[in-house]
């Protein structure tokens, strides 16, 4: 009796967690996306005075394809990837722990196979810089050619993020 | 002019929104009417001029009512996008103002109903401290108040603002209906979906609790 | 009036919303009753207090953006009219009934006979989706964006020019990308609340 009662309990409880984690549906998951922070500059990339991670060279190549964003070297300053959630907004802080570059983001619509547009926002330094609904598809990305720093100027990516397993 | 990308770049600068609809003359419930006969039809730049002349006592409406400003900006959109949906259901009987703000009614009953998630983490608390944002920033509007009107009013309306939060949403909604925006007692029942009956005992309920959350500031006027 | 007016009538009364006769009429009722005299004049202060302190009407911030969006979601979400077809005169519109029975009986029939996989379908008469663009806006004064898609990076390019530089003094050191400090990192919990919701 005494086990039947408890199985009973750990039931209820059980199935109320689920309830309260279903409830909402604004809070499912619909994507992760990533957003990445580069040095871009004409002149010495030790310039930036920070240890910059490599950039892949498919990343370079890409961003010297377009005049706007050529430059001769470019260094990774940092990287945040967050959820994508249904009904709720997320920020990204890619340089960590500064705040410097803060970029908001919200699902404008129900994301397709294809497209998924978002709601959002550049902050720097505080400050609300930039405001757009962009479409993100897998391998097409957004580049934000932003503020200038130490003989360079940051370039700010956003892209969509693969789903990744948890670490074990 | 707003972004017109793909493939030139161009730059996104601001419009300004258009205010003058030929044959339409002033600004007063009528002209709203001719406005929407002209919005059912499909103009649209009749339309973008009724959420010129609306949109700041709606998104006013929904700011005492759920105090996020950047939720209340978004729900004032959804209240015009929904009734440029339901603008072929409108008929001339009632005001267009009215009939806003049954929209805005529903789509903040709808809005309160979630369960919102509370701030989780350190980091998202600092982002959303107010006082982190840049004071000099273009995020609020500016008030025309001189410093000295602005703390008075800032402070009393603070502490209206926080009398009203402790109020359930009827209650709440309908002091701001009435005491803010103005409406009749008729009006508020169409727009709540009840009696006159009902919007006179929620508003006596209301007014009682708030006068006495607000008893000081009352009783030295 | 003489007699004492219903509740609703006094309690519109009070908020001063009666006109014309109805107005004069429950005015002379009250003036025997000094005591909703009084009442009317609290309703009236309170008022004033409460629409003194919250504004009725405020602007939403970047009033012009807020119009721009909202004329976007409605473009975004109204169907694309069909595209109107020439309507054909004369006895061939009787033909076409005929014309389109046989011909979806030759393509049952054919269809019978091909293998099953994938079937190429010509849409190139369907409605083609539009493609929305993206609205770019710029809150503060003197920056400015331009937006275009570059098919060079195979990427949506949004320049900023007039922002303020990052002071050089700014230090980034403190940032980390790889993944496997991250993992491990005191942050990494914080992340994986990230993950349950947002603000908000």
């Amino acid at each position: 009796m005494k086990l039947w009662l408890w199985m009973s309990a750990c039931g209820v409880l059980a199935s109320s967690s689920l309830t309260m984690a279903q409830e909402d549906p604004g809070k499912s998951k619909v994507g992760m996306v990533r957003v990445t922070v580069y040095h871009a500059t004409n002149g010495n990339p030790k310039d930036a005075g920070v240890k910059t991670t490599a950039v892949p060279k498919e990343t370079c190549e890409r961003l010297g394809s377009e005049a706007l964003l050529r430059f001769k070297h470019y260094g990774t300053l940092g990287q945040d990837t967050q959820p994508l959630l249904r009904s709720y907004e997320s920020w990204a802080q890619p340089l960590k722990p500064s705040e410097e570059v803060l970029v908001r983001f919200d699902a404008k619509s129900h994301p397709t196979k294809k497209t998924t547009v978002l709601d959002l926002e550049l902050w720097l330094s505080h400050k609300k810089i930039l405001k757009t609904d962009v479409h993100l598809e897998g391998n097409r990305p957004l580049f934000v050619l932003g503020p200038e720093w130490r003989k360079g100027r940051l370039i700010i990516a956003v892209a969509l993020a693969p789903e990744t397993k948890p670490a074990p | 002019m707003m972004n017109n990308s793909i493939p030139e770049p161009s730059k996104a600068e601001r419009e300004p929104a258009s205010s003058v609809v030929p044959g339409v003359s002033s600004d007063g419930p009528d002209d709203d009417l001719q406005l929407v006969a002209r919005a059912q039809q499909g103009d649209s730049r009749s339309y973008d001029l009724l959420v010129t002349r609306h949109r700041a006592r709606i998104f006013s409406m929904i700011r005492n009512m759920i105090h996020q400003e950047a939720d209340a900006w978004d729900l004032s959109q959804e209240v015009f996008i929904k009734a440029w949906n339901a603008l072929p259901r409108f008929e001339a009987k009632a005001r267009f103002s009215t009939w806003l703000y049954r929209i805005t009614h529903n789509v903040v009953y709808d809005w309160t109903r979630k369960s919102r998630i509370e701030s989780a983490g350190e980091l998202n608390d600092e982002i959303f401290d107010r006082e982190r944002i840049d004071s000099s920033s273009s995020t609020t509007p500016a008030g025309g108040e001189s410093p000295d009107e602005t703390l008075a009013l800032g402070e009393l309306r603070t502490k209206i603002s926080a009398a009203l939060a402790k109020l359930s949403p009827e209650h709440r909604e309908v002091v701001l209906f009435k005491d803010v925006q103005g409406l009749a007692y008729k009006e508020i029942a169409e727009v709540m979906e009840c009696s006159i009956g009902t919007v006179m005992s929620r508003l006596y309920y209301a007014r009682q609790k708030l006068q006495t959350m607000l008893k000081n500031e009352y009783d030295s006027r | 009036m003489n007699t004492t007016p219903d509740e609703t009538t006094l309690a519109r009364w009070l908020e001063d919303e009666l006109e014309g006769d109805e107005l004069a009429a429950i005015e002379a009722w009250v003036s025997g009753h000094p005591e909703h005299l009084a009442e009317r004049e609290r309703v009236r202060k309170w008022r004033a207090m409460i629409s003194g302190a919250v504004p009725a009407a405020e602007e939403p911030p970047y009033p012009d953006f807020f119009n721009s969006r909202v004329a976007q979601a409605i473009k975004e979400s109204t169907p694309q009219p069909a595209v109107a077809t020439k309507t054909r005169a004369g006895w061939i519109k009787f033909l076409m009934p005929a014309a389109a029975c046989a011909g979806m009986m030759l393509t049952f029939w054919l269809g019978t006979k091909t293998h099953s996989g994938p079937v190429e379908v010509d849409v190139t008469g369907a409605p083609k989706a539009i493609p929305v663009e993206p609205l770019v806006y710029t809150p503060e004064k003197g920056v400015e964006a331009e937006c275009f898609s570059s098919s060079k990076a195979s990427a949506t390019v949004i320049v900023l020019n007039g922002v303020d530089a990052i002071p050089d003094e700014t230090d980034f050191s403190g940032s980390t990308t790889m993944r496997g400090l991250r993992e491990k990192d005191k942050t990494a919990a914080i992340q994986m609340d990230n993950e349950e919701g947002a603000i908000r």
